[in-house]
């Protein structure tokens, strides 16, 4: 009787055996593109809508190029301050930062264009605003008080916390402004090519970096801090993603490696309320 | 009763130890016989779909085929051109992408004809160091041969380039339309004409030869690399993985028996070298699809491509490393950072998980480097024949620096 039982378990178990190889045999194996999540274009457009994200029309799906760039980390403003007659400066050397207020009022009249134009004027008078040629007007993190310029170069422009001039308006009059500068810079290497502005937005969905319900206002490609090394600020070429929160209102910048498509997670982001 | 008895103890054995016998065949089966993977669409190997990876996920294909080096003429002579604003070869990618080819034709050439041009001062010159293929970049050879070039000849026209094998010494006059290379010869007028150089014939084809002695530029990185864990779930997924470990301690991760991983061993190892196959049974691809092929698979590895870009095809290999400023990195002495071979049952990437993550601005550091003519010399004094070096070309090895960079 016992030796009956053992050949029933035998055979259970062989048959279980049996069959759990037959699965393995019938299965096909996985292939490598399938580890890849290869989600087409269209359908990531789709699910965006889907989520309620919204983009610009015409994003590019063109490359662009852009460099790596270097800058000497040195104090550039400090020795800049006796030549600022029209303005009372101070430098603050922890924060790298020049915070000015003009001697005179100037009044900023008529519209948008006009106050532009007059800040302008102001911002690239080197007895106010010292390498103010070098900064540009950037509407995307400007509100109706302050006026955001960023420094440029002939490499392209730099949105870092370093490289940053805030005029501050009150009752149609400039108030003061804060401003840092990072110095001039150098390609590190030569020119290579970046990613497409279309492949950063669609990274940063995949990436669960666009909440639901949000609308991408802005993609633009311009370079942020990676790293300091060596004493020199390490810059990369980045696509800047300004996403408007469509409840909240609330408008962030977001940062995409414009080489790997990688998020920059760094404490450089600005929370823009219009 | 007694004969139901009987009957049903047969059976009974019949069945166990028919379980036995066939549990033991499909083991067997399984164990050695590859032929079970033949399901897998075939189409696959040779056909990762040109379009796929045209628009794939990071950057484009061409990004892994741009030309590595550019060079122009001063004074009759021959240099290696170099921009630290303008990268030419980048350049020259850019504008034949806006260009359409319209016709490809062989022109009679021999040694000397294809010399003449090499010498040609009319025209700008960019290479490849290694001979690819016209149909990689479209199907413009249409059913011919492949077509193989390493060599482009930029004249003075936007309306035609001159292709060159090297080895072969085979011309292809490809005439274009809307080709506009007026900013690459802007961009060579402008460029540095430091590094006076020739072309050599050697065994297979020119190599490239520093007439004199050069300071050579020394580049540092800030370098990472990526765990075990980001190639085992990149290259066999996340579920269905085992590991086994064998007698010297390297350890193999596999997926279904038809993907396997070996990782380098744990503890110190510093050569981070891995080797990934994925057995499929069918043909060898092409020369094209090769090329095209071995791009899928680097891409899935997942290294930053930022400088990686093509560097040998020779029998079923295809190798890809970095470059910085036109000139190969050799890890561990003499490593390529991806080499993806080809055979009837499988596809092998042994690849290097170093990434070349941040570069740090130069900081004056050279070293110099004898001409190459004086190299050979040492060479021959060292027993070598010069009719049997096969090429000759400058990389940089890798280095571990030690001096605090931050």
């Amino acid at each position: 009787m016992d030796h009956k039982r053992i050949e029933w378990l035998f055979l259970i178990v062989f048959l279980l055996i049996d069959i759990y190889l037959g699965i393995e045999i019938l299965r096909s194996p996985v292939s490598l593109s399938n580890t890849n999540t290869n989600m087409n274009n269209s359908n990531i457009r789709v699910e965006m809508r889907a989520d309620g994200i919204e983009l610009p029309n015409n994003i590019s799906t063109s490359q662009e190029s852009g460099y790596y760039l270097a800058a000497k980390n040195r104090d550039y403003l400090s020795d800049k301050i006796s030549s600022l007659t029209q303005v009372d400066a101070s430098y603050s050397k922890s924060t790298n930062t020049l915070t000015a207020t003009p001697k005179d009022v100037i009044q900023l009249k008529g519209n948008k264009k006009d106050v532009l134009k007059r800040l302008d004027m102001f911002k690239n008078d080197s007895r106010n605003v010292p390498y103010g040629m070098q900064f540009k007007y950037e509407a995307n993190m400007s509100g109706d008080d302050n006026y955001t310029f960023v420094q440029t170069s002939e490499y392209g422009s730099i949105y870092d916390n370093s490289a940053l001039l805030t005029i501050n308006v009150k009752d149609h009059m400039i108030e003061n402004y804060t401003m840092s500068y990072i110095g001039p810079v150098s390609p590190v290497r030569e020119l290579q090519s970046t990613i497409s502005p279309w492949h950063a937005v669609r990274a940063m969905y995949t990436d669960r970096e666009l909440a639901n319900n949000s609308r991408v206002t802005k993609v633009k490609l311009g370079y942020s801090k990676l790293t300091e090394v060596r004493g020199s600020t390490i810059l990369l070429p980045t696509w800047l993603v300004w996403v408007e929160n469509k409840t909240t209102k609330n408008v962030t910048l977001k940062r995409v490696n414009a080489y790997t498509a990688q998020m920059i997670q760094t404490n450089t982001s600005y929370n823009v309320e219009k | 009763m007694k004969f139901k008895f009987k009957f049903g103890n047969f059976f009974l054995f019949l069945g166990t130890a028919l379980a036995i016998i066939l549990s033991i065949v499909l083991w067997i089966f399984i164990m050695t016989n590859d032929q079970r993977f033949s399901h897998i669409d075939q189409q696959r190997s040779s056909s990762v779909d040109k379009e796929q990876l045209r628009n794939r996920n990071t950057k484009d294909l061409y990004d892994l085929y741009i030309p590595t080096n550019s060079y122009g003429f001063k004074n009759g002579k021959v240099y290696r051109l170099y921009d630290s604003k303008n990268n030419l070869p980048f350049e020259f990618s850019k504008d034949l992408k806006r260009a359409k080819v319209d016709n490809v034709s062989s022109e009679k050439s021999n040694q000397s004809s294809y010399e003449q041009l090499l010498n040609n001062p009319n025209f700008i010159q960019l290479t490849y160091p290694d001979e690819i293929t016209l149909k990689l970049f479209g199907d413009y050879s249409r059913g011919k041969s492949n077509r193989e070039f390493n060599r482009i000849f930029i004249p003075s026209s936007n309306k035609w380039i001159y292709l060159g094998d090297d080895e072969t010494n085979q011309l292809y006059r490809v005439t274009l339309k809307n080709g506009n290379f007026d900013r690459l010869r802007k961009y060579a007028k402008d460029a540095s004409y430091n590094d006076q150089v020739e072309f050599v014939r050697l065994k297979s084809g020119y190599s490239t030869f520093y007439s004199k002695e050069i300071d050579w530029k020394v580049y540092s990185y800030l370098t990472n690399h990526q765990s075990d864990s980001y190639f085992v779930n990149r290259l066999l997924g996340t579920s269905g993985v085992s590991s086994r470990t064998s007698k010297d301690g390297q350890t193999t991760y596999s997926l279904n028996y038809s993907n396997r991983l070996r990782v380098p061993k744990a503890g110190k190892n510093p050569e981070h070298n891995y080797l990934y196959t994925s057995y499929e049974k069918g043909k060898i691809p092409s020369t094209t699809n090769r090329l095209l092929d071995s791009v899928y698979y680097v891409h899935n590895l997942g290294l930053t491509e930022q400088d990686l870009r093509f560097f040998d095809a020779d029998n079923n290999s295809v190798s890809y490393t970095n470059y910085i400023e036109g000139t190969p990195v050799f890890l561990n002495q003499h490593d390529v950072q991806v080499n993806t071979t080809f055979s009837t049952g499988a596809v092998s990437i042994a690849f290097n998980s170093i990434n070349f993550q941040i570069p740090i601005p130069f900081d004056g550091q050279t070293e110099k480097l004898e001409s190459t003519g004086q190299m050979i010399k040492n060479l021959q004094n060292h027993g070598i024949n010069k009719d049997d070096i096969e090429k000759v070309l400058v990389g940089f090895r890798v280095e571990k620096d030690n001096s605090t960079i931050a």
